[in-house]
């Protein structure tokens, strides 16, 4: 399924019977989705915090199953209800105006995200001109080659995007099987290059590469409840929060969203464990345990490694910045399509110039989660509390005016109390999407009981 | 014509992925695999990008 072909029909429409797809459609598309550019971050980034070889691999197999039934569970069955985008079925619900601030949340952490894939695209891109690589310590750009490179890169990104991204989106399609296969080469490799025999040897050669990786120390600052928060809310804005309403509003039946367990345990789980053993065989062969991309992917694949890095980090970087500049164009309605996106394009440019977004990549994808999941906690609420499951209540009883003050407060209030905590408490943002979600939808649910019962009346 | 492309596409991920199984096994030397991966992603794009430039009639 072509992301245009998503994104672009039925945007005020319920999706019509003769337009929905079969289950393959959407295991390909999760597939490829899921083998982006940032998944080469992850997995090392597991290996930095210590995190116990059994905790990764229990932890993700366990977080993507949970990730995997609240796409089944939550996001399908309501999207196959109502077949509305999110956006669509959000301003029903919460107003026009209070969809504009949801959308700039939306684009400003988009744009973040971006950053980072054109940060894993130039550690790439960098290899031929011997550029200084960024190491875990440099929170800004430790080169004018960096600078160059990473502007160089943002703005061909930008400027693919800004142009629409129908040919990309059909690039990324035929690139999705072979950067899975390259994934996977890549974690063959590592493992042989790492002369693993047996379970005790990868522990025992795992545990060394913390401790090298760790300056002679081994702590562990993720355990096995970390991991598996963070692999199921990584896309809790896709599945609890709803954002993939847009998605499988084509679906014929809720049960296709199984296909997202091919880009859980594929994505999430087989690349991920890859990138991170391509760390710990950099490691052991020459003691660098930055986890700088590139480098790790050249070390192990050679120039197929570097030109997946590349391609990875292109084919979903173009996306994100096409839906931020979507996002920041709801906002700003008299600029263009193009001159939108190419300005969203180019402020992931200008994140993209901080490596400590890729090296903070884990914290920000739960902040990510946390600040837009729990919009989705109001349609879950106001789906099968208030509208009783019909659209036609949904259409009928539509919020008219331009902010619903309950939907607001429901969502700001939990957020506000979990990013005191990720900011004043130390604590992780990967533990915050799920309070949050609840909080909110209890709270929507709480305000609007009223309504609640003269609809069931 | 764009059953042969897409049969020759198949040979460009096996030679993306059986290398590095045959490393594994130790019947191949790292730079050799390296190698057999990237002619296997020319062979891919080359031949996927050939079988998207060709019209449906020539299948």
């Amino acid at each position: 399924m072509g992301e245009k072909k998503v994104s672009g029909e039925f945007e005020r429409t319920a999706v019509p019977k003769e337009s929905h797809k079969g289950a393959s459609k959407f295991w390909g598309m999760y597939a490829g989705e899921h083998a982006a550019g940032t998944e080469f971050m992850i997995g090392p980034l597991f290996l930095l915090n210590g995190v116990s070889l059994q905790n990764i691999f229990l932890g993700l197999l366990v977080g993507n199953f949970l990730a995997v039934l609240s796409w089944r569970y939550l996001c399908a069955p309501i999207a196959v209800g109502a077949r509305y985008t999110l956006y669509y079925h959000l301003e029903k619900i919460a107003g026009g105006q209070l969809v504009k601030v949801f959308n700039l949340a939306n684009g400003i952490l988009f744009c973040f995200l971006a950053g980072a894939m054109i940060t894993v695209s130039a550690t790439a891109v960098g290899i031929p001109f011997n550029m200084p690589m960024p190491g875990i310590e440099d929170w800004y750009p430790n080169s004018g080659g960096f600078v160059l490179i990473v502007l160089l890169v943002g703005l061909v990104i930008a400027l693919v995007a800004a142009s629409g991204y129908e040919m990309v989106a059909k690039f990324a399609n035929l690139a999705a099987p072979w950067m899975v296969l390259v994934f996977a080469a890549c974690g063959f490799i590592a493992l042989k290059e790492l002369e693993v025999g047996s379970w005790a040897d990868l522990q025992s050669i795992w545990q060394s590469s913390i401790h090298i990786a760790q300056g002679g120390e081994v702590s562990s600052t993720m355990g096995f409840w970390s991991v598996m928060f963070f692999a199921w809310f990584c896309n809790s804005a896709m599945h609890v929060g709803m954002a993939d309403l847009t998605v499988f509003r084509f679906a014929k039946k809720a049960n296709h969203a199984w296909a997202t367990a091919a880009g859980m345990y594929v994505g999430h789980h087989m690349a991920w464990m890859a990138a991170a053993f391509m760390l710990a065989a950099q490691i052991q062969a020459n003691g660098n345990a930055t986890p700088v991309p590139g480098p790790m992917a050249h070390h192990v694949a050679g120039i197929a490694g570097v030109i997946c890095v590349i391609v990875a980090g292109w084919t979903t970087a173009n996306p994100t910045i096409y839906r931020a500049g979507m996002a920041f164009q709801a906002i700003l309605p008299s600029l263009s399509r193009f001159k939108v996106t190419f300005i969203a394009g180019m402020v992931a440019t200008l994140a993209g110039l901080f490596p400590a977004f890729a090296w903070k990549l884990l914290g920000f994808v739960g902040l990510y989660g946390t600040i837009l999941a729990p919009m989705g906690a109001v349609i879950f609420f106001d789906w099968y509390c208030i509208r009783r499951q019909q659209r036609s209540h949904l259409d009928q009883h539509a919020y008219t005016g331009s902010i619903n003050i309950t939907v607001l407060t429901a969502w700001i209030l939990p957020v506000a109390v979990a990013l005191y905590c990720i900011q004043f408490q130390g604590i992780s943002a990967w533990f915050f999407p799920l309070p949050c979600w609840l909080a909110c939808g209890l709270l929507y649910w709480m305000f609007n009981r009223k309504s609640s019962l003269e609809l069931s009346a | 014509m764009k059953n042969i492309l897409l049969y020759l596409s198949f040979v460009g991920l096996l030679l993306t992925i059986v290398p590095a199984i045959a490393f594994v096994a130790g019947q191949l030397e790292l730079q050799q695999v390296k190698f057999a991966m990237l002619w296997g992603m020319v062979i891919w794009y080359g031949c996927s990008l050939a079988r998207s430039l060709l019209s449906p009639s020539d299948s």
